[in-house]
């Protein structure tokens, strides 16, 4: 799995947000896209998942060229999409939540996927005919997490999975992360205003700022410059 | 006034206590079609967030299809064809009307303006059709089953036992599309989350198509099979519609469960109102225990949020 995102301008028809942003991602890797609001973050996950177009630049994923596919097209060639909003479907059941991640897989395609997905998250399954909304704020993250893993995806796309969470429940979404990483050598890009989690499970992190990467380097390059130390971490 | 009707006062009570349950019956028959009615109503709120003026066309538009071909042909042909007539409109109207709305880039409040008047338009464009094809006389189909039939005691017209099975029956079959079904499940997901059911990988237009297909197929039987009991005319369907939105937002705005107990509920309610303070005060009693359920529970007997 490879993924590579370069030159994009992208944003919301006369809005332009992004204003060539370049980022790329290995297999297995946590990527962290962190900076302040309105620097373009969203808009970027944004248009490498498709629900933006961008009018330029080029996103090729596992040597294909993909820029400007639709969502869709995105799910069956293995990238996923979580999004900042709670969007689990309340009043339906977890299995029904599960099933709807594997709407484009045949049978034998979901039996498969769902057995994995229970595997990955024992939670899930003694709570498979328990409506969604009965969950914690953190395992309605996760359900969301495991919905995107029925397509089997190399690569998942977190936008701010700490948002509304409480704190020890973001510890264990982002242990689960990490794990998916090592074990199941998943690929993530991670939005986060929460930096200090963010840096801490990333490898690989980028600082945007006004639509392009201000910054970029390894987990330890990004804690020695100074200036982030003081932006972000306050010290 | 009431208490000078002929039904009222407890010297009459005991003679008339076996009319009562014929009564009882003619309620469960209304709440039958209003359950196979409403529910369509439901669907199309519940997902594509329509409100449909028109749904009381759509029930005679079934009715009228119903009466010619039983008189040309046979009536169990007009029960499976006038189904088949309602869905292939519904479908049209999602085609001409929804689609075109839908894709328009205005605000979603607009939106749901432009389709309430679509389908007011829709409304008075098929009272209008119906006019021009069969007429503004009164018309009621043969019976489909004459005879009457002995349950625990109750005599009742076959043909209004043939109604409450047939509307048990395709509930029932609703719900096992809902529940069992990939659509059903799509469907039930796109009345909670439209964009998330999206970036599923759910195609939305067929399904829409197919949503206000069964909606209006829905309809189309509950007036074929009531069309040998109540008489059609060009302008009965707008009492329907009214009774119905009466229904939908007592059961809870965009809730089967809700319109299905609220379908029978006042379906009794009307019609024990005859028996009881006379044929005028039916509809004056029918939206008072509308207001009243309403004054204890607002959102309705189920709440909003779910469809089923």
């Amino acid at each position: 799995m490879r993924l590579e995102a370069h030159d994009i301008v992208s944003g919301y028809q006369d809005l332009e947000i992004l204003h060539g942003a370049s980022i790329s991602v290995q297999e297995s890797q946590i990527v962290a896209l962190l900076g302040p609001n309105g620097s373009g973050k969203s808009t970027l996950l944004k248009t490498i998942f498709g629900f933006l177009k961008p009018k330029r630049g080029k996103i090729v994923f596992d040597d294909k060229d993909i820029t400007g596919l639709a969502p869709e097209t995105m799910l069956s060639r293995g990238m996923a999409y979580v999004p900042q909003e709670r969007t689990v479907f309340k009043y339906l059941t977890v299995l029904d939540n599960l099933k709807l991640g594997g709407y484009l897989l045949n049978k034998e395609g979901f039996a498969t996927a769902i057995q994995r997905v229970c595997s990955i998250f024992p939670f899930l399954k003694g709570r498979r005919d328990q409506i969604a909304s009965s969950l914690s704020g953190g395992e309605q993250r996760m359900l969301e997490i495991a919905r995107a893993l029925m397509m089997h995806p190399k690569l998942i796309l977190l936008d701010e999975p700490s948002a509304n969470l409480a704190p020890i429940m973001v510890d264990a979404v982002f242990k689960e992360v990490d794990r998916l990483a090592t074990e199941e050598r998943i690929s993530f890009i991670i939005v986060e205003q929460n930096v200090v989690k963010a840096i801490d499970i990333a490898e690989y992190v980028y600082v945007l700022d006004m639509g392009r990467v201000a910054l970029q380097g390894t987990k330890k390059d990004v804690l020695d410059v100074p200036k982030i130390r003081a932006l972000y971490l306050g010290t | 006034m009431f208490w000078t009707s002929r039904k009222f006062g407890p010297y009459t009570w005991a003679l008339e206590e076996s009319q009562m349950l014929e009564y009882v019956v003619h309620g469960l028959l209304l709440g039958s079609l209003y359950a196979l009615t409403s529910v369509g109503l439901v669907l199309l709120f519940g997902v594509t967030k329509v409100i449909n003026l028109a749904h009381g066309e759509i029930y005679l538009i079934g009715g009228y299809a119903a009466y010619t071909i039983s008189s040309i042909l046979n009536p169990y042909l007009a029960l499976l064809s006038s189904p088949l007539v309602g869905f292939l409109t519904g479908m049209v109207v999602v085609k001409s009307l929804y689609s075109p709305v839908e894709r328009l880039k205005i605000p979603e409040a607009d939106k749901h303006m432009l389709f309430i008047v679509s389908t007011f338009g829709l409304s008075i464009f098929l009272q209008n059709l119906i006019l021009l094809i069969w007429g503004s006389f009164p018309l009621r189909a043969a019976l489909f089953l004459s005879g009457t039939l002995n349950v625990i005691g109750i005599t009742m017209y076959q043909q209004r036992f043939l109604v409450v099975v047939f509307a048990i029956g395709t509930i029932a079959l609703l719900f096992l599309f809902l529940f069992k079904t990939k659509a059903g499940l799509a469907l039930r997901a796109l009345s909670q989350d439209v964009q998330t059911t999206k970036a599923m990988g759910v195609k939305t237009d067929r399904l829409y198509a197919l949503n206000s297909g069964i909606a209006m197929s829905l309809a189309a039987l509950g007036g074929a099979l009531v069309s040998p009991i109540f008489w059609l005319s060009p302008t009965a369907g707008v009492e329907l519609t009214e009774k119905l939105f009466a229904i939908v937002i007592l059961g809870g705005m965009g809730s089967v469960r809700g319109a299905l107990v609220a379908s029978l509920i006042l379906g009794l309610v009307e019609s024990i109102s005859v028996f009881l303070f006379g044929q005028q005060w039916s509809l004056v009693v029918f939206f008072l225990a509308m207001s009243a359920v309403l004054l204890i529970r607002p959102t309705g007997i189920f709440g909003e949020e779910r469809l089923v």
